[in-house]
C-alpha cells in the first residue's frame, strides 16, 4: 500500500507542475501583440499610353493601424485557363508598399477583352502568403475558335464531316448488306435439302 | 469416265486419308503444352487486371509495347486467308485446293486473337464498349475496330461455307464419335445433301465472299498501318505505310501457311495431297512477296536515310547502329534477304528448307512489328524534364511475355482443335479434282 501511496503523490506533483507551466504559457501568449494583418490592393492606371498594374501591400502595426508594407517581393500573373501566366519579373514593394508592372500590350483576354490579374507573395517572413485578383478590360478581345464546333476531322465525333460520315457508312453498310445476303443464302442452302437428314442419326 | 466402283474406292481412300484423326501422343503433349502456356498467360492477365498496366514495362513514353506489336503481327498473318482463298481462287490457280482451309483457319484464329490482344492492351477493358458509344468516326482506331469485326465475320463465313460438304461427310461417315460431335456436324452441315441447287448456292456464296474479302483484307491492314501513319511521329510519318504493311502481311501469311502445311503433312502423312509441287509453288509465291516487301523496305528506310532529318535521323540511327541495330539487321537479313536468296533456288523450295525459311520469315515478321511500334515511341517530340530512366527504355516484363505467348498459343490451339474436329484438306474439292461424282461424295441415305 505504501508503494502505491508514493506513486499517487508523484502523479499529483507532476500534474501540478504541468498545469502551472501551461498557465504561464497562456499568460505569455496574451502578452504578445496580435498577428499582423496584411492586404493587397490592385489598381490599374495608364501612364503615357503604357498600362501599369500597381499592387499596394499594407499591414497592420502594433496598434492595429494600417500602414504600407515595404520590401515585400510579389509577382503579377494573368489567370489563364490552365494556370497562371507571369507578367514580368518579381517586384519588390517600395516605402509606400507599392509595386508596379507594365501590362503587356499583346496579352489576350476573353471575348470582351477581360483579363483577370493576380498579385501574390509567398512565404514572406512577416506576412506569410497572400494573393488577390481583379479583372480588368485590358486584354485583346479574342474570338473563340469556332472551328472546333464545326464539322471537321479534328472535331468531336458528333461533328464529323458529312462526306466522311456518308462514305464510311456507305462502305460499312454495303459490306454488311452483302454479309446479310450471304446469311440468307446459307438459310436457302438448308431449305434446298430434298430429303430429311434426321433419319440418319 | 471411270466406272462408279473405281470412284467409290477412291472416295473411300480419301475418307481414310483426310478425315479428322485422334491425337496421338505427340498431339496430346502439344495440346497440353499450349494449354499450359495459355494458363500462365491467364494468370499473368489476372495480375494485370488486379494491379493495372503497371505490371507491364509500358510507361508514358512507350505506351504501345509487345501487345500492339503482336496485334499488328496477327492482323498481318490473317491476310493469308484472302491470299489463298480469294486471290488464288479468282486467278484460277489449280494447286491451291489443299491449302485453302489451312490458310482460312490461320486467318480466323489470327484475327480472333488480334481482337483479343487489343482488349488485353486496355488498362480498363470493361470500358471497351465506350469505343462504340463515344468513338469518333474520324479516328482510324474506330475504323480498325469496324474492319476487324467485318473481316472476322467474312473470314468465318469463307471458312464455313466451303466446309459444308465436308461437314456432311463427317455427319454421314464418322462412326464411333461422341454424341456431341455428331450433333455438331449435323447442326453445322445445314441439311447438306449435295444436290445441284445446294452446290449452286454454295459456289455463288463463295464467289461473292472471295471478291468481297480482297478489298477488305487490303482495308484491314491499311487501316492498321494508318494507326501509325496518321500520327506525326518519326518512323511512322510515312505515306509508304499502307503498301509496306500489306506486302509484309502477305509475306508473313504465306510463311505461316508453309509452316503449318509442313507440320500437318508430316504429322498426318499427307504427302499424297500436299506434294513437293505445292511447296515449290508456295516457295515461288513467298519469294515474290518477299521481293515486293524488300522494295517497300527500301522505300521505307533508304529514302528518309538519304535525308536524315533531325528526329527521323535519330530514329534511323537507333535502328541502323544504335540500341536496336542487332534486332533490326537480324530481321532484315534473316527474315527477308536470306529467304529471298535461298528461295530463288529450286533446292531451297523443297519441303524442309522451305519450312525452315518460313519459320525464319514468321519469327522475323514478329520482331519486325516490334521494331515498327516501339523505337519510335522512345523518341517523343516533347521530352519530359526529369523523366524517370525507366520511361526511356522498354523491355517487356514477364507478364507481357506470358500474355503474348498465351495469345500465340491460343491461335495455335484453335488451329490444332480445328484439325482434330474437321478435315483440314477439303475432301469434296479433292474428290471433284479426281472426277468423283457428287453423288458419291455425299451418298443419299438409304
Amino acid at each position: 500500500m505504501k508503494k502505491y501511496g508514493f506513486l499517487w503523490l508523484k502523479f499529483v506533483a507532476v500534474f501540478l507542475v504541468a498545469s502551472l507551466a501551461s498557465s504561464r504559457q497562456g499568460l505569455q501568449a496574451q502578452d504578445e501583440p496580435a498577428a499582423v494583418q496584411a492586404a493587397i490592393k490592385l489598381s490599374f492606371d495608364t501612364e503615357d499610353s503604357v498600362k501599369m498594374v500597381t499592387a499596394t501591400v499594407t499591414k497592420t502595426d502594433a496598434e492595429g493601424k494600417t500602414i504600407p508594407a515595404p520590401e515585400v517581393e510579389l509577382t503579377f500573373y494573368a489567370k489563364k485557363s490552365f494556370g497562371l501566366l507571369p507578367i514580368g519579373d518579381a517586384q519588390t514593394t517600395d516605402e509606400n508598399g507599392e509595386a508596379k508592372v507594365e501590362f503587356p500590350r499583346s496579352l489576350p483576354g476573353d471575348r470582351a477583352g477581360n483579363v483577370t490579374v493576380l498579385a501574390k507573395f509567398e512565404d514572406n517572413e512577416e506576412l506569410g502568403s497572400m494573393e488577390t485578383m481583379q479583372t480588368v478590360k485590358w486584354g485583346i478581345p479574342v474570338q473563340a475558335d469556332e472551328e472546333i464546333n464545326q464539322r471537321a476531322l479534328w472535331a468531336s465525333g458528333s461533328n464529323a464531316p458529312w462526306p466522311l460520315v456518308i462514305t464510311v457508312s456507305a462502305m460499312v453498310g454495303g459490306v454488311w448488306a452483302v454479309i446479310i445476303y450471304i446469311l440468307v443464302l446459307i438459310f436457302q442452302i438448308k431449305k434446298a435439302a430434298s430429303y430429311e437428314i434426321k433419319k440418319q442419326n | 469416265m471411270e466406272n462408279e466402283k473405281n470412284q467409290d474406292v477412291r472416295m473411300k481412300e480419301l475418307l481414310v486419308d483426310l478425315m479428322p484423326k485422334k491425337f496421338d501422343r505427340q498431339g496430346q503433349i502439344w495440346v497440353v503444352f499450349l494449354v499450359l502456356v495459355m494458363g500462365l498467360g491467364l494468370f499473368a492477365y489476372i495480375r494485370q487486371l488486379k494491379h493495372g498496366l503497371i505490371v507491364t514495362d509500358m510507361r508514358d513514353y512507350t505506351s504501345w509495347g509487345i501487345y500492339i506489336s503482336n496485334f499488328v503481327f496477327f492482323v498481318a498473318i490473317s491476310l493469308v486467308g484472302s491470299l489463298v482463298s480469294a486471290i488464288l481462287k479468282l486467278t484460277n490457280v489449280p494447286w491451291r485446293t489443299p491449302l485453302v482451309r489451312i490458310s482460312e483457319i490461320i486467318a480466323v484464329s489470327a484475327i480472333l486473337f488480334a481482337a483479343i490482344i487489343i482488349i488485353v492492351d486496355m488498362g480498363r477493358p470493361e470500358r471497351f464498349w465506350h469505343l462504340f458509344v463515344y468513338g469518333r468516326i474520324q479516328s482510324p482506331i474506330l475504323w480498325d475496330v469496324i474492319v476487324i469485326t467485318t473481316y472476322l465475320t467474312i473470314s468465318v463465313l469463307l471458312l464455313y461455307i466451303p466446309m459444308l460438304p465436308d461437314l456432311a461427310i463427317c455427319r454421314d461417315s464418322m462412326v464411333g464419335v461422341p454424341k456431341w460431335r455428331r450433333k455438331l456436324y449435323k447442326m453445322l452441315a445445314l441439311n447438306w445433301q449435295g444436290n445441284k441447287k445446294q452446290y449452286a448456292i454454295m459456289n455463288r456464296s463463295i464467289q461473292i465472299l472471295a471478291v468481297l474479302i480482297i478489298p477488305l483484307a487490303f482495308s484491314i491492314h491499311t487501316v492498321t498501318s494508318w494507326l501509325f501513319a496518321t500520327t506525326y511521329r518519326a518512323g511512322w510519318d510515312s505515306t509508304n505505310f499502307g503498301p509496306y504493311f500489306i506486302s509484309g502481311a502477305f509475306m508473313v501469311g504465306a510463311g505461316a501457311v508453309i509452316a503449318v502445311m509442313y507440320v500437318l503433312r508430316n504429322h498426318y502423312r499427307l504427302e499424297k495431297y500436299i506434294t513437293h509441287r505445292h511447296f515449290d509453288n508456295m516457295g515461288k509465291l513467298l519469294v515474290l512477296l518477299s521481293l515486293v516487301y524488300l522494295y517497300f523496305n527500301i522505300n521505307e528506310y533508304l529514302v528518309p536515310a538519304f535525308k536524315m532529318k533531325e528526329l527521323e535521323g535519330a530514329h534511323l540511327r537507333e535502328l541502323f547502329s544504335g540500341h536496336y541495330a542487332p534486332m533490326f539487321w537480324s530481321v532484315q537479313i534473316f527474315g527477308m534477304c536470306v529467304p529471298i536468296v535461298v528461295l530463288l533456288f529450286k533446292k531451297g523450295r523443297r519441303p524442309l528448307p522451305l519450312f525452315i525459311i518460313s519459320i525464319m520469315v514468321v519469327v522475323g515478321a514478329w520482331f519486325k512489328r516490334f521494331l515498327i511500334v516501339t523505337p519510335t515511341l522512345l523518341h517523343p517530340f516533347i521530352p519530359i524534364q526529369n523523366v524517370p530512366l525507366s520511361w526511356t527504355r522498354y523491355f517487356p516484363t514477364w507478364e507481357e511475355w506470358a500474355i503474348t505467348s498465351a495469345s500465340l498459343a491460343g491461335a495455335l490451339l484453335v488451329i490444332t482443335l480445328f484439325v482434330r474436329l474437321f478435315p483440314i484438306i477439303p475432301i469434296w474439292e479433292v474428290a471433284e479434282e479426281q472426277n468423283i461424282s457428287h453423288e458419291l461424295i455425299i451418298k443419299p441415305v438409304q
